[in-house]
């Protein structure tokens, strides 16, 4: 999993998510389209 | 002998619906139930599609209730038991109150542990926990 706390979340309205390892940014939707439940984790989806 | 029918009857008192997405499951669907003890959990308020092709790797059932869909329940692990759910619906949310359309910067500074991934061949992830770090 590559993870990051990202700083550019911080921004309110944001679509960008800046990931550390090497991927470069990516642009998302500014809202969470679909949240899933799965082995004891819960975590919403960018691009459902 | 009319103040009988101004009384509250436990007949007409429905409990109220169960929307809470947590690590279990949603609801009263939780994960590790058959489709068969799904039903069952669930009450007849609510309807079990047949099995179909849910998402690009796994089949399902997709749950409606008074024709609007729930969610989804699905099979990833080569078993009768359901182990994903996928919830479209905002109605549904985390104890913290996030849920499908909520924003990305809202996400970030509930007071849970939450997990994004741009749903692609690359399955990346974010993960917001208590707010950014930097």
């Amino acid at each position: 999993m590559k993870s990051v706390r990202s700083r550019p979340l911080q921004a309110a309205n944001t679509t960008r998510v800046e990931f550390r390892e090497g991927h470069g940014d990516h642009d998302v939707v500014a809202h969470i389209p679909q949240i899933r439940s799965h082995s004891g984790h819960v975590f919403g989806v960018l691009a459902a | 002998m009319f103040l009988v029918f101004l009384l509250p009857s436990a007949a007409f008192v429905q409990p109220a619906a169960n929307h809470t997405i947590t690590v279990g499951g949603v609801g009263d669907a939780m994960l590790g139930l058959m489709p068969d003890e799904l039903a069952t959990a669930l009450g007849p308020a609510f309807d079990i599609g047949d099995e179909v092709r849910i998402t690009v790797d796994f089949d399902g059932r997709i749950v409606t209730s008074a024709g609007a869909v729930q969610f989804c329940a699905a099979m990833t692990e080569n078993t009768d038991k359901l182990t994903l759910f996928l919830v479209s619906n905002p109605g549904y949310t985390t104890a913290q109150g996030v849920g499908a359309t909520t924003t990305i910067a809202e996400a970030v500074y509930v007071d849970e542990t939450l997990s994004c991934i741009p749903d692609n061949q690359g399955r990346e992830f974010v993960s917001f926990a208590n707010g950014p770090e930097g």
